[in-house]
């Protein structure tokens, strides 16, 4: 199904994809497109002097203010800052599940800015998946289900396969007919981000994603993570937590609802096992 | 305790974001109390407004009658000269003689005919103190200056029902041509008998009220009278003084047909007073009924929003709050929504009253009625509404302050369970199985709720059961008055004739009919023979018998026997069970409630022709078969079997055939005018006996049904207000991953649609057995004259599924509104 605006419509099929069955059918795979690992050609989110503002009766709020900001494939990008910067209400934004009061948002190439509800929705479905710090799975369905649940959303074919392959790719195979309070918080975690993945939706959403987890769960799930962009999705994670920030391609720092600092992690990129925090 | 103000506030708070909620709960209660409420009054009401209404008008204490519907008469005088003469004279307080005399009703104006059987009624308006006296309701009353005059008070019931102005002009049988100058009500005639034992009617049988005089003189009977009323002092021996009346009355009218009656012999003042007590039985059924369903409604809704308090009880308990302090928020709500219940309560009992007096009011005008509020009663239904909040809210708080903190404070710890149930798999993606999943993983709500749904459904099913059921039984009845001769007539005459007699011979001759019938309608007795056959027991109404064989200890029942020539007539009884002939033919109900059935043999108290007068006699018969009239009070047989009777070429009814070219109205006019006619009646006119005795139950039932309605509606309205708000992150996700507020609608309609099915499921088979009860026990006791078995159409049943269903499934929809408006970050942030 074709992403509504977008220059090219979108596979379906994930076959002889590499790695896990939900890699991202994304630009690459669009006809004349090129792309590779670690290249950041085809933009995938383009925002331009975004802004938002809550109106709150006499006084009010901006949360973002004249963010611009281009992020390619193959590429897990950290928005940093301390609490009510704005990292959220810029997730959202890009997510569709917020709309901005001024500058022009692009998803794909498609202009979702002022998009229509049906398009935006259609966005999530196609184009951007969400990992949530309170996981929020479905209680009455077991892990299996709420991977599925990923797969059946996007209108994935061979959905029960790719249900299969990711939940073995997070490591879940054995506990996937659990339900989620029988499942530890890593688990939980783990489950949320197969259902991600499950979508084959080119862009993941984490906000947050380590925040109610240990350090050890809090490591596996950023290796999953890494291992998505590495397969060449866009993953951007909310965190702030400076140390997370270390295995990034590339760290955007808020503060006040503007960018203050965008570029690679001071010091380069960590690999994920040597974080501490 | 510390800080109550803040308790308090932060209560009052919540009431604030709940109100709507709470205030639906309570609606919820007082629908159910409020009805409770109202129908438990009704007995009390109709107790004090009959006591009322017989005080008013000075009810007889004894009754003389003479001739006993014979058609005899004695001079003016002579009945009051015997009392005057007893040695207990000193003991009546007034004593009024009358002449009541049978008579055909024209109250026809132009383009509305009512023609109706009834009773002339002469009173002597010089008697003081008046007895069996009229009130007046509209118009005036007759006054000592309206002796002789040919001016009348219509009764009130039969003017109502025939939509009668205040005043007008009535034709009697014979020509005569009365002014009616009010409508008004004398104790006898507070309830109309139908010409069927057991049996009532409103527009089929009018009463005139008029001076002595202008009776006689109507009825061509100058200076007689047949009938005495008087009135005793207060202690006097009423058993007494009618054996010392009946003794002087035999010495002083030798040969003279004169019955003796006191008060509560006055068969519609019976029928008043012995219907409230098991009228109330069958109204505290549905009460309680629709009651158990607002009180499961209310415990599993309290409990929710309790539940919902889970994580701020563990919180409070993390923080080392004592548990009974805990304890007291949701019991504050549990207070507010009981308060609130009882407010509600007696508004909607205010209401039911008020449409409970009215009808009440319609269907039994007496002059007097007390519909006030009872207070007894309403603190009873309000205590239940106050306490059951309170406690519904005490179980999910015993459970959240007994588990650590930590398990109350985890949003798994409310997922609930992963049984069987739980890992139930439909075909289909993981959409397909969400509905079903989240009832499953909650199997303890899913009961509660579907309890809830099946007690409202239960009740309505008992309502609209009772309403098919009689729907069916008059149906029944008319379908098989109607098998042949449809149009037929019934002329009826004052007394037993020779079919030679003029009257018979002029109605045979009449331009009006084709065909003429003569048949026998008498008062008789039935009752079983000692170890008649081997019945299948006795019926709920006699209360006696051991089901095996005939019970001879059974009740007798009065019926009416028709003789006639069964199979040749223009008319002939359907027959269930047995033959028509060889034999009489009962009632279903009668052979029920004597334990008989068909070749047993039953004995029939009748009169029997001796010489020119009549005695009693028992004769026992053969029960040829079970005719399919559902009144017990109905008895036929063959003229061929009817010998014990000595009644051959005898007749008191005609049944006629009108002629081609005369309508039914035309007929009966042109054979009431034909002297010695007394009335004459269509075949179908205990039709509308049935339908008047069954309108009081309809009329509850309606306003029971739309109360089970309110409640339906408000129970699937609240269900769905809460499982929306417990599932608000979960639609978030799903908005969040792209599904649109269609499909998550969707499902919450799929998953309420299930609910409401198991619901309705469970409603309807407790329904059905409740609606046999209530239809082959109480209501067999309510109306021991009608045989009525318990039928749900499948009309009925269908729409009940479609309502039960329905209604739920779609009460999610009331929720688009919030789901689309729906703050999906802020929703998903939210920090377990």
């Amino acid at each position: 199904m074709a992403l509504p605006g977008s220059p090219a419509g979108r596979e379906t099929t994930t076959a002889g994809e590499p790695g896990i069955a939900g890699a991202p059918r994304a630009a690459a795979e669009k006809p004349g497109a090129t792309e590779e690992p670690g290249a950041a050609e085809a933009v995938r989110i383009d925002l331009e002097g975004v802004g938002k503002r809550y109106d709150g009766g006499t006084t009010g709020v901006t949360a973002l203010a004249d963010v611009t900001l281009r992020v390619g494939s193959h590429c897990l990008l950290v928005i940093l800052g301390p609490s009510g910067c704005g990292k959220t209400t810029l997730l959202n934004v890009i997510g569709t599940l917020d709309t901005p009061t001024t500058g022009t948002v692009r998803l794909e190439g498609v202009d979702v800015t002022r998009a229509s509800r049906r398009i935006r929705r259609e966005v999530r479905r196609q184009a951007v998946s969400f990992v949530f710090q309170s996981f929020n799975l479905f209680p009455a369905l077991t892990a299996r289900e709420n991977v599925r649940f990923g797969a059946d959303v996007a209108g994935r074919d061979r959905a029960g396969d790719v249900t299969d392959e990711v939940l073995v790719g997070v490591g879940l195979a054995e506990r996937a007919t659990h339900f989620p309070h029988q499942l530890s918080g890593g688990e939980q975690q783990r489950v949320a981000i197969a259902r991600a993945i499950a979508t084959g939706n080119p862009i993941l959403l984490a906000d947050e994603p380590t925040g109610e987890l240990d350090f050890t769960t809090g490591v596996r799930i950023l290796e999953l993570l890494r291992g998505q962009s590495a397969q060449g999705r866009t993953v951007l994670v909310v965190t702030h937590n400076r140390e997370i920030a270390r295995i990034a391609d590339r760290v955007v720092e808020l503060s006040g609802g503007r960018i203050v600092h965008d570029g690679p992690p001071p010091g380069g990129r960590m690999p994920v096992a040597e974080l501490r925090w | 305790m510390k800080s109550p103000g803040l308790w308090w506030r932060w209560s009052l708070r919540e009431l604030r974001q709940r109100l709507l909620l709470v205030v639906a709960i309570a609606i919820m209660i007082g629908l159910g109390t409020g009805l409770y409420a109202g129908l438990t009054s009704s007995s009390q009401w109709r107790r004090q407004s009959y006591d009322a209404s017989y005080a008013r008008l000075n009810v007889h204490d004894v009754r003389v009658a003479v001739g006993a519907g014979a058609g005899a008469t004695v001079a003016q005088g002579r009945l009051a000269a015997v009392v005057r003469s007893l040695p207990s004279a000193a003991a009546v307080t007034g004593n009024v003689e009358r002449l009541v005399l049978p008579t055909e009703i024209d109250a026809s104006r132009p383009g509305h005919t009512v023609l109706s059987r009834g009773e002339l009624v002469g009173i002597d308006l010089t008697a003081r103190p008046p007895v069996d006296a009229v009130s007046v309701a509209r118009g005036r009353g007759l006054v000592p200056a309206d002796q002789g005059r040919d001016v009348g008070v219509l009764d009130r019931t039969f003017a109502l029902a025939n939509h009668l102005p205040p005043s007008g002009t009535v034709r009697t049988s014979g020509g005569g041509q009365v002014r009616y100058v009010g409508q008004g009500q004398s104790p006898e005639y507070f309830i109309l008998p139908g010409e069927q034992p057991g049996l009532v009617t409103q527009s089929g049988f009018g009463v005139l009220y008029l001076s002595l005089p202008t009776a006689q003189r109507l009825t061509g009977q100058p200076g007689a009278v047949n009938d005495l009323v008087l009135t005793l002092r207060p202690g006097t021996d009423t058993g007494a003084f009618t054996a010392e009346l009946s003794q002087a009355l035999s010495a002083a009218l030798p040969g003279t047909n004169v019955t003796v009656s006191d008060r509560d012999d006055i068969q519609t003042r019976r029928i008043l007073y012995a219907e409230v007590n098991s009228d109330q039985r069958l109204w505290d059924v549905l009460a309680v009924v629709v009651l158990i369903g607002a009180v499961f409604a209310a415990f599993n809704l309290v409990g929710r929003v309790v539940d919902a308090q889970r994580r701020e009880i563990g919180i409070g308990m993390a923080l080392g709050v004592p548990p009974r302090r805990l304890a007291l928020r949701p019991l504050l709500l549990g207070v507010q929504v009981g308060v609130l219940g009882v407010v509600a309560g007696v508004v909607v009992g205010l209401i039911v009253g008020a449409a409970m007096g009215a009808l009440l009011r319609g269907v039994w005008p007496l002059p007097v009625w007390h519909t006030n509020f009872q207070v007894g009663v309403f603190a009873r239904a309000a205590a239940v509404g106050l306490v059951l909040p309170v406690l519904a809210a005490l179980p999910p708080v015993w459970r959240a302050v007994r588990v650590e903190p930590v398990q109350a404070i985890r949003a798994s710890a409310v997922a609930g369970g992963s049984g069987p149930l739980g890992r139930l798999r439909l075909p289909g993606g993981s959409l397909a199985q969400m509905p079903l999943r989240n009832l499953t993983r909650a199997p303890r709500r899913l009961l509660l709720t579907a309890i809830a749904i099946a007690a409202v459904i239960t009740a309505l099913v008992v309502f609209t059961g009772e309403l098919d059921t009689f729907t069916r039984t008059t149906n029944r009845a008319e379908r098989d008055l109607t098998t042949s001769a449809p149009n037929r007539l019934r002329v009826i005459l004052p007394r037993v004739e020779p079919v030679s007699s003029p009257t018979v011979t002029a109605v045979r001759r009449s331009p009006a009919v084709t065909e003429t019938d003569p048949t026998l309608a008498l008062p008789s007795r039935i009752f079983a023979a000692a170890g008649a056959g081997s019945g299948r027991g006795n019926g709920a109404g006699s209360g006696r018998g051991n089901g095996n064989g005939s019970d001879a200890t059974a009740e007798p029942i009065d019926v009416l026997t028709y003789i006639l020539d069964i199979g040749h007539g223009l008319w002939s009884p359907s027959v269930v069970s047995g033959s028509r002939t060889g034999g009489v033919l009962i009632a279903e109900k009668a052979a029920h409630d004597l334990g008989v059935r068909p070749g047993d043999t039953i004995t029939l108290r009748h009169p029997q022709r001796v010489g020119t007068g009549y005695r009693t006699v028992d004769t026992p018969l053969r029960i040829a078969g079970i005719h399919g009239f559902p009144v017990r009070s109905v008895v036929f047989l063959d003229n061929a079997d009817a010998g014990s009777f000595r009644l051959a070429g005898t007749t008191n009814v005609l049944v006629v055939q009108p002629a081609p070219g005369y309508g039914r109205d035309a007929a009966t006019r042109a054979l009431a005018a034909i002297p010695g006619v007394a009335s004459v009646a269509s075949a179908t006119a205990s039709i509308e006996e049935i339908r008047t005795l069954l309108r009081s139950f309809v009329g509850i039932l309606r306003i029971g049904e739309v109360v089970v309605l309110l409640l339906a509606a408000l129970i699937a309205y609240n269900a769905m207000s809460i499982a929306v708000d417990e599932r608000r992150r979960e639609h978030a996700t799903m908005l969040a991953y792209g599904l649109s507020t269609r499909t998550v609608l969707a499902l919450t309609v799929a998953e309420s649609a299930v609910m409401g099915l198991v619901g309705t499921l469970l409603g309807i088979a407790a329904g059905y057995w409740a609606l046999r009860y209530t239809v082959e026990v109480l209501l067999a006791e309510t109306l021991p004259d009608l045989g009525v078995q318990a039928i749900l159409s499948g009309r009925t049943l269908a729409v009940i599924v479609l309502f039960g269903v329905g209604a739920v499934a779609v009460a999610p929809l009331a929720a688009a509104r919030r789901i689309r408006r729906m703050d999906v970050p802020s929703t998903l942030r939210v920090i377990e």
